[in-house]
């Protein structure tokens, strides 16, 4: 018998706030979490974490952490400690990580590089290596909670975190593991990260005195995203385990669909993310009827919400006219390898709260995006039970999970 | 350039290892070995400190940071006596270099 598995704990550091119910309760409400950089000078507005390190590492941690690291194991403490679990003992050699990042290190590689060419700052910097590596933020994790079972790290650009929370439910499911750690963190809030992604035009048009209005997904006059940075881990559970020692219970993962398009580096595919889609349908032992709510990739470009229309239409049918599409992008930015675990844990929110959030500073209807999108604020519903998140990412990797309501 | 003391080389490593990593002059002062001054200091904080001191006195160690027995220094003394070496045979190294980038004409001249 396959295992279940359920979420036990959760952890956030996004742009709307460093918890789980502030995160929610901002993104509910119709906040925006994208703003001009507090410090640096980048060519666009940005979703920036409130984050002062200072207050969780010591200055001799703070040597070899990267920022990126530094959210990886502060949003896995949260979880740890929303779990019930011992953050003072190993969890040991049963518990794994899985992990999702785009970029690693950026700031140590990009920092590093700068010195190379004297582009500026210090002289030297200090160990880069084991700062910037794709694995330092997973192994960091693994080390500051005692975890033996395993520790894996998937790179697969913007649908990073989501493939790690599948591995991971995969893992337990099919009795591997009895609990993981699983999610991501990005930190690539960068000038030279911003100014090459100023090249590729996806990034939205923001009016620089209203700060984050820009990213419109699904209205007619979407000019594409702005870029983010945060973390988000969750506990995954043998549901048996979870239950055998009490723990709360947030939400059961019953999908997860991956797939590939094989088509074109960065040009997404209806046909590949439909059959993630599908799959987690499939997984899940749902019909696509059962479906009331999708958090939405809804990047906001004028091509990739067109195709993501097309893809839910081509799973959904005429219930897709039925369910409440949200691309919460719109106010936390596009975080990256670790969107897909902040916008898992705004779907498991919404199963838990019967909420579901808004689609921020939509406005206008467009004649290819005709869904309902919860305009500005989020929605109070009611029995809502399975809810879906997609994520879909350059180089053609396409997953979506579902997740059922624990109430 | 200066040729640097062992009290100069302990005070500028006790500045910085309160500095950048947060530990206590005083301890580090009293010859406390590194790995109890925090117990965060592992072999990649000796590896930061060795490049915190490049830094500070625009040089470059010859390897790592080991003495004379091929051992890591153990605490600020030890550190200091290497980091005098060190610096000594930098710029002796670097003096060697310079001599030997002179323009070849004053050898020529000299054979006249």
């Amino acid at each position: 018998m396959p295992n279940r598995v359920v979420v036990t704990g959760m952890g956030v550091l996004s742009p709307l706030g460093n918890s789980v119910n502030e995160f929610f309760a901002n993104l509910v409400a119709g906040q925006t979490g994208i703003r001009h950089h507090p410090e640096k000078i980048l060519p666009r507005t940005v979703g920036v974490v409130d984050f002062a390190p200072e207050q969780h590492f010591s200055k001799i941690q703070l040597l070899g952490l990267d920022r990126v690291s530094q959210f990886a194991i502060v949003a896995a403490g949260q979880a740890v400690n929303q779990a019930g679990l011992k953050a003072d003992a190993p969890l040991g050699d049963d518990v794994g990580v899985f992990f999702g990042t785009g970029a690693g290190g950026a700031e140590s590689t990009e920092h590093a590089y700068a010195k190379y060419f004297n582009a500026g700052g210090e002289k030297k910097k200090l160990l880069t290596i084991p700062a910037a590596m794709t694995h330092a933020p997973a192994s960091q994790v693994a080390i500051r909670f005692g975890v033996r079972g395993e520790c894996q790290t998937y790179s697969t650009a913007c649908s990073s975190s989501s493939v790690a929370i599948g591995e991971a439910y995969r893992r337990i499911r099919d009795g591997y593991l009895y609990c993981a750690l699983a999610g991501g963190a990005e930190c690539v809030l960068t000038p030279a990260i911003l100014d090459n992604w100023m090249v590729m035009q996806v990034l939205c048009n923001a009016p620089s005195e209203v700060g984050g209005t820009g990213c419109r997904p699904f209205s007619a006059d979407r000019t594409g995203f702005a870029i983010g940075e945060g973390a988000g881990m969750l506990i995954l559970e043998s549901l048996d385990a979870a239950q055998a020692r009490g723990a709360t219970i947030f939400a059961e993962i019953v999908g997860y669909g991956v797939s590939n398009d094989a088509m074109h580096i960065t040009k997404p595919n209806a046909a590949g993310q439909a059959l993630a889609m599908q799959r987690a349908l499939t997984d899940a032992r749902i019909d696509a009827r059962q479906i009331e709510h999708i958090n939405a990739h809804g990047t906001a470009t004028l091509a990739g919400d067109a195709v993501e229309m097309q893809s839910i239409k081509a799973v959904f049918g005429k219930h897709a006219y039925a369910i409440p599409v949200s691309a919460t992008k719109s106010a936390h930015g596009h975080l990256m390898g670790a969107t897909g675990v902040v916008e898992l844990i705004a779907t498991i929110q919404a199963l838990q709260q019967q909420t579901v959030p808004p689609t921020t500073h939509w406005t206008t209807p467009d004649p290819d995006c005709d869904l309902d999108y919860v305009p500005g604020k989020g929605r109070p519903v009611q029995g809502l039970q399975y809810a879906m998140s997609n994520s879909f990412a350059f180089g053609g990797n396409n997953v979506a999970l579902v997740a059922r309501a624990w109430l | 350039m200066h040729a640097i003391s062992v009290q100069q080389a302990r005070e500028t490593i006790t500045r910085l290892l309160e500095e950048y990593m947060g530990v206590e002059a005083t301890t580090v002062l009293q010859d406390t070995p590194f790995v109890e001054l925090h117990k965060e200091f592992d072999s990649l904080s000796m590896l930061e400190l060795q490049l915190l001191l490049e830094k500070a006195y625009d040089m470059e160690f010859d390897s790592g940071a080991q003495g004379q027995n091929g051992k890591l220094p153990t605490n600020v003394t030890e550190l200091a006596e290497v980091l005098v070496k060190q610096h000594a045979v930098y710029h002796a190294r670097k003096a060697r270099k310079l001599a030997q980038a002179q323009p070849v004409g004053d050898s020529a001249s000299s054979s006249v």
